[in-house]
């Protein structure tokens, strides 16, 4: 199966300032790839590039199959933004940001009530966008970038702001819209939330790509995994498990007298960033 | 197309929900129709005819027969005559126009008041002492004419044809002068004596644009504060189909509403076509005008700000156009000085009046506000 998005080389730069500096990566259909990186990395420039908000400079970027700087309207049909501003028509109704949109993309047999109903809006759905919390506001986001139904969306912090519940309800529609077929990018200043949405991370800092692997394979590559084992009087020790005789050591340990527990650690996507970045997310 | 008929349908219905600039248009349009009602439908100038003594009895003859043959279809108008021993004497009271004396009314000179004054003109006729003499052996005597040349450009055209009229019956000479035309005019009834309503009723058509313009940036510069109009860019609505759209828009908010109460209060009467042609591009023009101050506008009272910085100037040529006297040559180059010149001059009918390099003028400058329009607002989303 072809990929949903293919970058190859793609560079962007404004006057002088190289905001991103040939990059590559590709994302399958079905797959989310959480794209990661401090503020001014380069992470906005590269969805401004694959959204068409900014011209394509340099490289080449392909979404389903068509190239950006062809046919603008045929790729952006299919695809959906949400961004991280809540760029809303707040003296329109949530039904009727959502029906202007789907006018927008041509789409007309939609049921956009059930449409709400999924984020958890339809009982507010003909109330001014004005009169919404910063939660409500943000599901109403995620809800008008499902309303033509994308093979790509792009995710700018999309549980932002939101509580746990409703954090929670947008992960699992996020994950829907995966399992639909959907290639879904996201960026996110939330480790945690890129671990648990992400099938593959990309890391970007200053403008390059430092790494592109599922969590998982990033944290065997570059993280240290250990044991923390708790004693009696505050006392604790760390055996890393990546050292030879790693297993004879916690072997020892748990024979020792007053042992009080055992703990398994591994490394963070925040902990990878910094080792492989020199420098943290924030 | 379907993109632009969303982009039209909803943003109607955000001004629609703007209760501040809905309200602001709704006050706009009952003061439009409240001002053409109120105002005066003719004008009444009151006309003093300063004569020196030998041309008095035949200047008081001449402007009765003109008056009689019209007392019966129209209002009487106001004319004064006041006699002067001698020229110098006449002259000395012309340049004090302000303090003529009335002698009917036994008014002291320097005690007319300041209302009068304001409408009336002054026309003095200077008779030699030799004139009735000269006309008899077949001479032509040497009078002079004299007019303000403060007075609007029509009424000094009236009082040369009053004094040709003079002329024509001291000498007993067919002259070249359309008869019909001249008492009507003497009347307040010829084309170009237009009423106070007449000319604001093209006029504040122009206001009624103004205004949908400042409704129009603030609907544009929210759009843009709040951001969605980057996702409106995310969708397939492309740069120029948002920049139609918003042109579109802003065009028919304007011009239907200036269009509709134009014909409710038959402001297009004169010349219906060229009047909708002007109210037309007067609407693209201050779309253009919306464009680049929703651009330059962050919030509503920025709007305003920069509305009435393209506002006031834009008034200036209606002001200069209803006051009497010339126009500078600094009012000349505003971009609404040919819209406002177009409508006055195709509102007073006249044959004679090619609309061409006016409607050329108008378009250049239209066109040239909305290029600067949308390069400004393409600097802004970016």
């Amino acid at each position: 199966m072809s990929n949903a998005i293919t970058v190859n080389g793609l560079s962007h730069a404004y006057g002088d300032f190289k905001a991103i500096d040939d990059i590559s990566f590709e994302v399958a259909p079905g797959e989310v790839l959480g794209f990661l990186g401090p503020n001014g990395a380069g992470k906005s420039t590269t969805i401004k590039v694959l959204t068409g908000q900014v011209p394509l400079q340099a490289g080449s970027v392909e979404i389903l199959g068509m190239q950006r700087g062809g046919d603008r309207s045929a790729i952006q049909k299919r695809i959906n933004v949400s961004f991280e501003e809540k760029n809303l028509y707040e003296d329109m109704t949530a039904k009727e940001n959502l029906a202007f949109f789907a006018r927008l993309y041509g789409v007309r047999d939609i049921d956009l009530e059930a449409l709400l109903r999924r984020v958890g809006l339809a009982d507010r759905m003909n109330d001014r966008v004005d009169s919404y919390s910063k939660g409500m506001r943000q599901r109403l986001m995620v809800a008008r970038c499902l309303v033509n139904s994308p093979d790509v969306l792009f995710l700018d912090e999309p549980t932002d702001g939101l509580d746990p519940v409703s954090a929670k309800s947008v992960r699992q529609l996020i994950h829907q819209e995966a399992e639909r077929g959907c290639a879904v990018m996201l960026t996110t200043h939330d480790m945690m939330e890129a671990d648990k949405l992400s099938d593959r991370v990309a890391f970007i800092n200053s403008g390059k790509l430092i790494a592109v692997d599922t969590p998982q394979n990033l944290k065997q590559k570059y993280g240290q995994r250990s044991v923390r084992v708790c004693y009696e009087g505050d006392h604790e020790t760390r055996i890393a498990l990546d050292d030879d005789d790693a297993s004879a050591k916690v072997a020892d340990a748990v024979k020792q007298p007053g042992l009080l527990s055992v703990h398994t650690e591994e490394a963070t996507l925040e902990d990878i960033f910094v080792e492989l970045a020199g420098q943290g997310l924030s | 197309m379907s993109a632009i008929t969303a982009i039209l349908h909803y943003d109607l219905k955000r001004f629609l929900r703007d209760k501040l600039m809905l309200a602001f248009s709704v006050l706009v349009l009952i003061m439009y129709v409240v001002i053409v009602q109120v105002s005066p439908d003719d004008i009444q100038p009151k006309w003093v005819f300063a004569t020196t003594e030998e041309g008095a009895e035949l200047v008081e003859d001449v402007l009765k027969r003109m008056v009689d043959e019209k007392a019966g279809d129209v209002d009487q108008p106001t004319i004064k005559v006041v006699r002067f021993k001698t020229e110098g004497d006449l002259v000395a009271a012309f340049k004090k126009q302000a303090g003529i004396e009335d002698e009917k009314d036994n008014k002291k000179e320097g005690e007319k008041k300041d209302d009068e004054s304001d409408d009336e003109y002054f026309v003095g006729f200077a008779f030699p002492a030799d004139a009735k003499a000269k006309a008899l052996r077949g001479e032509k005597p040497e009078v002079h004419l004299y007019v303000d040349e403060s007075m609007p450009r029509e009424n000094q055209e009236l009082a040369e044809l009053i004094g040709q009229q003079i002329a024509l019956a001291t000498l007993s000479q067919g002259l070249d002068i359309d008869e019909t035309q001249k008492e009507d005019a003497l009347l307040g009834k010829k084309p170009e004596m237009r009423s106070f309503k007449e000319q604001m009723r093209s006029m504040f058509a122009l206001v009624i644009l103004m205004m949908e313009m400042l409704a129009f940036a603030s609907l544009l510069s929210k759009e843009i504060k709040s951001g969605t109009v980057h996702a409106l860019l995310t969708t397939t609505v492309s740069l120029p189909t948002y920049f139609a759209g918003k042109m579109i828009f802003g065009v028919l908010l304007a011009f239907t509403q200036a269009y509709l109460v134009s014909i409710f209060t038959g402001a297009l009467t004169p010349a219906p076509l060229l009047l909708t042609a002007y109210l037309l591009i007067g609407a693209v023009m201050f779309t253009g005008f919306g464009i680049i101050v929703g651009s330059r506008g962050h919030d509503l009272m920025e709007v305003l700000m920069f509305g009435m910085l393209f506002m006031l100037p834009g008034l200036i040529p209606v002001v200069t156009a209803i006051l009497p006297g010339g126009d500078p040559l600094w009012v000349q180059v505003l971009p609404t000085y040919p819209l406002v010149q177009g409508m006055l001059t195709a509102a007073e009918s006249n044959p004679d009046f090619a609309p061409g390099a006016l409607l050329a003028w108008s378009l250049a400058w239209t066109a040239g506000l909305l290029l600067v329009g949308v390069v400004a607002l393409r600097r802004r989303l970016k």
